[in-house]
C-alpha cells in the first residue's frame, strides 16, 4: 500500500507539488490506477485543467466511486477542491457549443463553482496573488500552528472559479474552514469527514503552506 | 485583501545573476540558486529570472536551472527571456516554472499570446514590455538585453498593452526604461496610464531607489506590485523593512 497518492488525472503540471512534498520529506507517488487509489492511505487530488476535463478523465479512469467512497484522508488542492462539490460551471471550450450549463462534480460537499465576474476593476479575474485567510475552525487538523492573523497568514491563490462561502440567503456554507475576502466571500478551505479541501496552493504558499502539507500528513 | 506583491528581478547570464544599469555593463552579482534562497528567506512574494543570454543570441540554453530552482522555492517564480516558442514554454513549466514571461518573441509574433494562453491558461502568461516616452508618446522596445541588439518596434505602448490584455494575457510586466538603474523612483505617469487601460495585474518594473518609492508605485499608480533588482541585490532595501514599511503606511502586504 503506498502512503500518499498524488492523482494524476490528465493535468500535465504536477512538479510543483512533488517538489513541495520532497521539501518536507514526504514520499508519494503518482497514480491513475483504481486498485492503487482504492488502497491509498492519503490521497491529494490537484488541480490542473478545467473542471469538465477533470471529471471526464475522473470517470475515464474508473475512478469516481473510489474517490466519493474513500476513508482514509484526501485533499483537493484549487480545482481538485472544487471537484469536490456538487457541480461547477467549468465548462471546457469544446463543450460550451452543446449549451451545457454545469458540470457533476463528486458531490461530496454540499455547494456549486461558479465563475468570478470578469469585469470587475478592483477584484480582476483570476484571483492570483497572495490573499489572507479567514479562519473559521482554527481546531481543523489541516491548519494547526497556522496564525489566525489575517497579516500573517497569506497564502497564494491562483483560480477564475470559486464556491461562495455564503448562499444568497447569506446562509454560511457548512463545509468551510477558512474563507477569503474577493469579489465575495469565498471558500478557502473546506473539510467533511476524510475530506478536505484548499482553493489556495500550499505547495507555494512558503513556509505556511508547507504546513498545511505537512499537516495534511499527519492526519 | 489581495497583497501587493514585491518582486526581487534576477537577470541570470552563465549561472550568474548580473545587473546592468540601462541594459548595459553587466555586473555579476552572485549564484541564481543562492539569491534565491536569499530572497524567499527574506519575503519576496514572487521572483522573476530573467535569462539574458537566451533572448540575445538566440540559443536554447539548458533548463536544468528552473528545475533547481523549482525544487528548492516555495513560492512562485517566472522565467522570461527567449522564450520563442510553445515547445520551450512547455519545458519550461515542465520543470516547475509557475509563469512564462515573454517580451520580444509576442513582438515577433503576437499570436504566440494566444497560442500559450490557450495551452496553459492566461494565469502562467506574462507580458514585459519595455517602454519608453519619445516624440510625444510611449513606444515600445525590443530585444533590449544589449545595447547592440535593441530596436524600436514604432508601436505605440498604449495600443500594445491593450493589445495583449484581448488576447488574454494573464499580467504585463511594464519596464519604464528612461527610469531603468536610475534609482529616481518608478515611473508614476506611464505605470497610471496603463492602469486606466487594462483589468489584468499589472507588475511596476524600472526606477526602485528607496522604500518611498514603492509606496507611491502602490498608492498613486495602483498597481498589483513592484519589481526591482539592484536595490535588493546591492542591499539598499531589506525586503523584511520595506514590508515593514509599506504595512505600517496601510498597504495589504503579506508579512512573514
Amino acid at each position: 500500500m503506498s502512503d500518499l497518492i498524488i492523482l494524476n488525472c490528465g493535468g500535465y503540471n504536477l512538479a510543483s507539488l512533488q517538489f513541495a512534498l520532497d521539501r518536507i520529506n514526504v514520499s508519494y507517488a503518482v497514480s491513475n490506477d483504481l486498485e492503487t487509489v482504492k488502497n491509498a492511505n492519503r490521497i491529494i487530488l490537484p488541480g490542473v485543467g478545467t473542471a469538465h476535463n477533470a471529471m471526464m478523465n475522473i470517470e475515464k479512469f474508473n475512478l469516481k466511486n473510489a474517490l466519493q467512497e474513500f476513508k482514509r484522508p484526501l485533499l483537493g488542492i484549487c480545482l481538485g477542491q472544487q471537484l469536490l462539490f456538487e457541480n461547477s460551471s467549468e465548462i471546457s471550450q469544446d463543450h460550451k457549443a452543446q449549451d451545457l450549463k454545469r458540470v457533476e462534480c463528486l458531490n461530496i460537499l454540499k455547494g456549486s463553482v461558479l465563475e468570478f465576474h470578469k469585469n470587475d476593476k478592483t477584484c480582476p479575474s483570476p484571483h492570483m496573488g497572495w490573499n489572507a485567510l479567514n479562519i473559521i475552525e482554527p481546531d481543523n487538523p489541516l491548519f494547526k500552528g497556522i496564525p489566525n492573523d489575517t497579516d500573517l497568514n497569506k497564502v497564494y491563490f491562483v483560480h477564475s472559479f470559486f464556491t461562495p462561502f455564503e448562499d444568497a440567503q447569506a446562509k454560511a456554507n457548512p463545509h468551510t474552514v477558512a474563507y477569503c475576502d474577493y469579489q465575495t466571500k469565498i471558500i478557502a478551505s473546506a473539510h467533511r469527514d476524510n475530506f478536505f479541501g484548499c482553493q489556495f496552493h500550499p505547495e507555494k504558499s512558503g513556509k505556511i503552506g508547507s504546513q498545511i502539507l505537512q499537516n495534511f500528513t499527519q492526519i | 485583501m489581495l497583497a501587493k506583491r514585491i518582486i526581487p528581478c534576477l537577470d541570470v547570464r552563465d549561472g550568474q545573476v548580473v545587473k546592468g544599469v540601462q541594459f548595459k555593463d553587466h555586473k555579476v552579482m552572485g549564484n541564481y540558486l543562492d539569491l534565491a534562497r536569499f530572497y524567499q528567506e527574506s519575503g519576496a512574494d514572487e521572483l522573476v529570472f530573467y535569462e539574458i543570454s537566451a533572448s540575445t543570441k538566440g540559443q536554447t540554453v539548458d533548463k536544468k536551472w528552473i528545475n533547481n530552482i523549482a525544487k528548492y522555492l516555495d513560492i512562485p517564480f517566472a522565467v522570461a527571456g527567449g522564450i520563442k516558442t510553445l515547445e520551450t514554454a512547455k519545458i519550461i513549466l515542465g520543470n516547475g516554472a509557475d509563469k512564462l514571461s515573454i517580451n520580444s518573441p509576442a513582438l515577433d509574433n503576437p499570436k504566440l499570446i494566444d497560442e500559450m494562453v490557450a495551452t496553459f491558461g492566461s494565469q502562467c502568461v506574462v507580458i514585459g514590455i519595455d517602454s519608453r516616452f519619445e516624440d510625444g508618446d510611449y513606444y515600445v522596445y525590443k530585444y533590449t538585453g544589449s545595447s547592440e541588439t535593441i530596436k524600436h518596434t514604432r508601436i505605440k505602448t498604449t495600443d500594445w498593452i491593450k493589445e495583449v490584455a484581448d488576447r488574454g494575457a494573464g499580467e504585463i510586466v511594464l519596464n519604464c526604461m528612461s527610469q531603468d538603474g536610475m534609482k529616481n523612483g518608478y515611473d508614476m505617469q506611464q505605470l497610471q496610464l496603463a492602469r486606466s487601460l487594462v483589468n489584468i495585474p499589472i507588475i511596476a518594473s524600472g526606477g526602485a531607489g528607496a522604500k518611498e518609492h514603492f509606496l507611491d508605485v502602490f498608492t498613486q499608480a495602483n498597481v498589483d506590485g513592484a519589481l526591482a533588482a539592484s536595490v535588493f541585490h546591492n542591499k539598499t532595501i531589506a525586503i523584511k523593512d520595506l514590508k515593514q514599511y509599506l504595512h505600517e503606511n496601510h498597504i495589504p502586504i503579506r508579512l512573514v
